[in-house]
Order: structure tokens, then sequence, then C-alpha cells
């Protein structure tokens, strides 16, 4: 296998833009992804795209009118680790030697589809009784509550840091700082899970230009690489499991670190999937940054704010740079990539090495999550 | 007006007899795996003998939320989520007949029949749904 450099990285700004077109957004994302890597168009072999819920050949709707069309396009679909998909693919192409240089797109919008909590697939047994999202991790939390102490006052404390890492973030769909009782006072959505402890839905698309090593001193200077491209679905079980410790983004995270030849202490940084703040917390213990039961004292000892020990959700994360699910795990990688450059503006962390991004993916029943995603990238 | 009637959107999924309902669950003769709902085969093995395997009529809540969202399914909010384990190894989500004020963890809930819903023809969903054990009515 080669190895995979990341050359160039833009995004659109999150958002909603019902006046926009899915197109149109995620030509923003290609616009600005070929600018950084300063590279010709002409040199995209392949373009991989992912997108949730905008229906058929988004790739091509989006490259249509970038001088992209007739290269081969690959769509991929994997509920919010679509585009997390779509780079894995892109990966394994350039590894293999099949492409030298790709696109890989994330895009969404939802704000023209859907309000509230997302509609789920209605032949599920769970969703028919009533099951939507906010009400799965709220599940999640009050069991991590009644075995490990957690309190929604730690949860709020998610809400908090990750609002304030988005005010440094241009590109967020919030803008603004909350306070822990603001967000204990906003509307209940699943007890114990409010309105503020919920991302947001929105439409944005990020774009990365990925590029074999040995090619990619020609784009760029500080090129960032892929040292893991992982992809793993839900086992089905559904029987007992232990829903505070979530078994795909474990076994995801352990063929990551193997593949990339790092451990969680060799992180400078992480993007998680922090749909719900409760799922930040859980994923901490889950790619190994503390023990079993220790989310609460990191959150508590600041050990993941921007100035922690690994700061986690550096742009703002999906509560609060907002989570156009297709463009969510590309908009990880162009927030890492700008980290690990030394871009990222008010919100740079100090000399970071390496950096992990997270996407689970889809509520199916029997399954932890349809899909998870994870990336390794280091300087 | 439209006559509405009573829709079963899981009917394989419950046996009632005198007043007791029990869930059906899959049990595979050749892994000894269990599953709910019952498939036509097994999910881990592929043997396609599966027997229905009635479970328990009281289970335990594992956990539980009170939803305040809409779910899109046509019921009123606030309604209580959970998902109860039974002794036969087996965890299923249901809603809960219940003050949400009077939920907790570990609490034992009957498997009884009631609605869960609306479906878009106004029809009422009439399936599995738990409630705190010894308790007749609500």
């Amino acid at each position: 296998m080669r190895e995979v450099a990341i050359v160039g990285a833009g995004m659109s700004k999150f958002g909603k833009f019902p006046d926009k077109t899915l197109a149109r957004i995620g030509q923003e994302a290609v616009w600005a992804a070929l600018k950084d890597a300063g590279i010709d168009k002409n040199r995209i072999e392949a373009a991989y795209v992912g997108n949730a819920r905008g229906g058929r050949i988004v790739g091509q709707r989006v490259l249509r009118l970038m001088g992209l069309a007739g290269i081969p396009v690959i769509n991929t679909e994997n509920a919010c680790s679509s585009g997390a998909t779509a780079l894995r693919e892109a990966f394994i192409a350039v590894a293999a030697g099949i492409h030298d240089v790709v696109l890989v797109v994330g895009v969404e919008q939802l704000s023209t589809i859907v309000r509230g909590a997302l509609p789920l697939d209605r032949e599920d047994i769970e969703v028919n009784h009533g099951l939507i999202m906010p009400a799965l991790y709220a599940m999640r939390a009050k069991r991590y509550m009644h075995e490990y102490g957690l309190q929604s006052h730690h949860l709020a404390k998610v809400s908090v840091k990750s609002h304030r890492n988005a005010t440094l973030n241009p590109y967020s769909q919030y803008q603004k700082e909350v306070t822990e009782e603001e967000v204990l006072a906003s509307r209940m959505i699943a007890d114990p899970l409010t309105l503020l402890m919920c991302c947001p839905t929105g439409d944005g698309a990020a774009a990365v230009i990925v590029c074999a090593r040995e090619k990619a001193g020609r784009f760029t200077h500080k090129p960032v690489y892929i040292k893991a491209s992982v992809l793993v679905s839900g086992k089905y079980e559904p029987g007992i499991r232990d829903m505070t410790y979530p078994e795909i983004t474990v076994r995801a995270a352990r063929q990551a670190y193997e593949m990339a030849g790092l451990g969680p202490e060799d992180l400078s940084l992480a993007q998680v999937h922090d749909a719900f703040s409760i799922s930040e917390l859980m994923y901490y213990e889950a790619l190994g940054f503390c023990g079993r039961g220790e989310a609460v004292k990191m959150i508590e000892e600041g050990a993941t704010e921007l100035t922690g020990r690994i700061p986690v959700n550096t742009d703002g994360g999906l509560l609060s740079k907002g989570h156009p699910l297709g463009a969510t795990g590309i908009s990880q990688v162009v927030e890492t990539v700008w980290q690990l450059r030394g871009q990222a503006g008010p919100r740079q962390i100090q000399n970071p090495k390496a950096g992990l991004t997270h996407c689970t993916g889809g509520g199916l029943s029997g399954l932890d999550h349809g899909a998870c995603t994870i990336h390794i990238l280091s300087r | 007006m439209s006559q509405t009637s009573v829709v079963f959107p899981n009917p394989a999924c419950f046996h009632e007899e005198n007043g007791t309902v029990r869930l059906i669950a899959g049990e595979c003769p050749s892994c000894g795996r269990r599953f709910f709902p019952k498939e036509d085969w097994c999910p881990n093995c592929l043997s396609t003998e599966l027997k229905a395997r009635l479970l328990s009529p009281v289970g335990t809540v594992y956990t539980y939320t009170v939803v305040h969202q809409k779910s899109g399914m046509g019921i009123p909010s606030p309604y209580v989520l959970a998902f109860v384990d039974f002794p036969e190894d087996v965890r299923v989500l249901m809603q809960l007949e219940t003050n949400p004020q009077d939920v907790r963890i570990g609490m034992e809930v009957s498997v009884v029949l009631g609605k869960i819903g609306v479906d878009d023809q106004g029809n009422d969903l009439i399936s599995y749904k738990g409630r705190p054990a010894g308790r007749r009515d609500v």
C-alpha cells in the first residue's frame, strides 16, 4: 500500500441555507479545497462524494459545473458516516495505486427537508414503537448516569465547551457562547437531554484533495498524512449489551490505532461524533482517552478544552458547528488538517502532531449504529 | 368523518392468553441464540429451524427516557420509552404506560397491549407496551 496524503482542504459555512441548492453548497467546498491545494482541476482523477439524504447522483450534481464532469464519481451513503465513508474509498484507491489524485466531498442540505428530529426508517420495529434518535441517546445517558454518577450539569458542560469553540470558528452554525444554566434551562427533548445538548440540523459541505504521498510535494509543503482509515458496520446484537460502552466505536478504534501504529496517548486532538452531549463523554472512554467511568472527571478537569491534555471537537463539534450528515465526517478532517498545519486561527492548539476523527452513522434496531468511521491524521 | 379502526403493526411479536401478554422471541436450536423479534432464520448461524420462544410476562427496565419531542408516529408527548430486559436474555424497546415521574431503572414491568401511535389514515396502532408490574390499569 502506498502512503496517502491530504493536500487540500476546504468547507462551506454550516447553517441553514434553504435558498441555496445542495449542488451549490457542495461547490463552495470544492472551490475552497481546489484553491487550498493550488491544484489544476484536470489533475483530479476521480471524485468520492458522501451524502445521506440528497437523493441520487449527488456527486454529479455538485461537480457538473466544476469542470469535473466525465471522471469516475462514486456516491456513498452511510447515514452520518457518509462523508467519512467516501474518504475511506478514496484512501483505498490511492493507497492501492489506482489513482494518484482524487477529490472527496461530503455534502448535505437538511433545511429544505426536515424540522426537528430526523425521521427514521418506519420499517424498523423500534422506530415503530416510538424511537427517535434523541431518545436513544437519552436512554444511554440515563443508564450512564445510573452506573457512573453522571449528572445533568456534566452534560451541559459539554455543550458549553462546544459552543465556546464554535465562536472561534467562522464556519460554525452556532456563533454564541452559552452557560451551563442556559443549557439546563433549554427545552427538554428527551430526558435528560435538553435542546442545547442536541446537535442542530443544517446544511453544509466539506472537501479534501487526497493524493499519493510521493506526489504530495508538488501541491503543498504541508501535507497531512492519513495514517489510518477504518470503517466498520454495527453488529446485530439485539440482546443484552452494555449501552454505556459503544462497541462499534471500541472496535473501530482498536483497528485504527493498530493501522496507524499509534495509541490514544499519541493524539494531540480529536473530533468525535457528539450528536448529543452524552455521546462525546461516552466516546472519551470508547476511544481510550480515559478509563471506564472517567469521562465525567475529564470534562470537569477541562482535559478536552482547547488548552487541555487532548482537545476534543476544537471546531465546535456536531453540537455547535452543526451536523449536515454527509458533510460532518469530512468537515472533521478539514478541521484536523487546519490544526495540524497550524492554520486554525484563534482556536489553534499548540504544536499538534496527530489527530483523530470519528463518525458513527445510522440508527437501526439491534445495532449500536449502522456504521462507524475513524481516521487518524498526522503531520 | 372517515371510519377509523385499529391496526396491529407487529401482530406476530406477541401472544395473548387470559389477559397475559407474552412477547415471542426466536430461539435457534443450532447455536442457542435468542432474538427479538423472531425472524425466519437465525441471524447468527442462518439456521431456518428457528423456534418460537414465549418470553416471561414481566421484564426489568434497563434504561428509559421521557420523550418530549414528537415522534412522527402520532404519539402525544410526553411519552415514556424504555429498554426492558427479560430473563431469557432478550432486550426489547417499548413504551411504558406510567407517569413519567414514577419510572426507575430496575423497576419491573408487565407486558400489556395498548396504543403506541396513530398511522397516516388515523387508525390507532396497537402493540406491546410495558406497565409497572402489579398494576392492573392506569
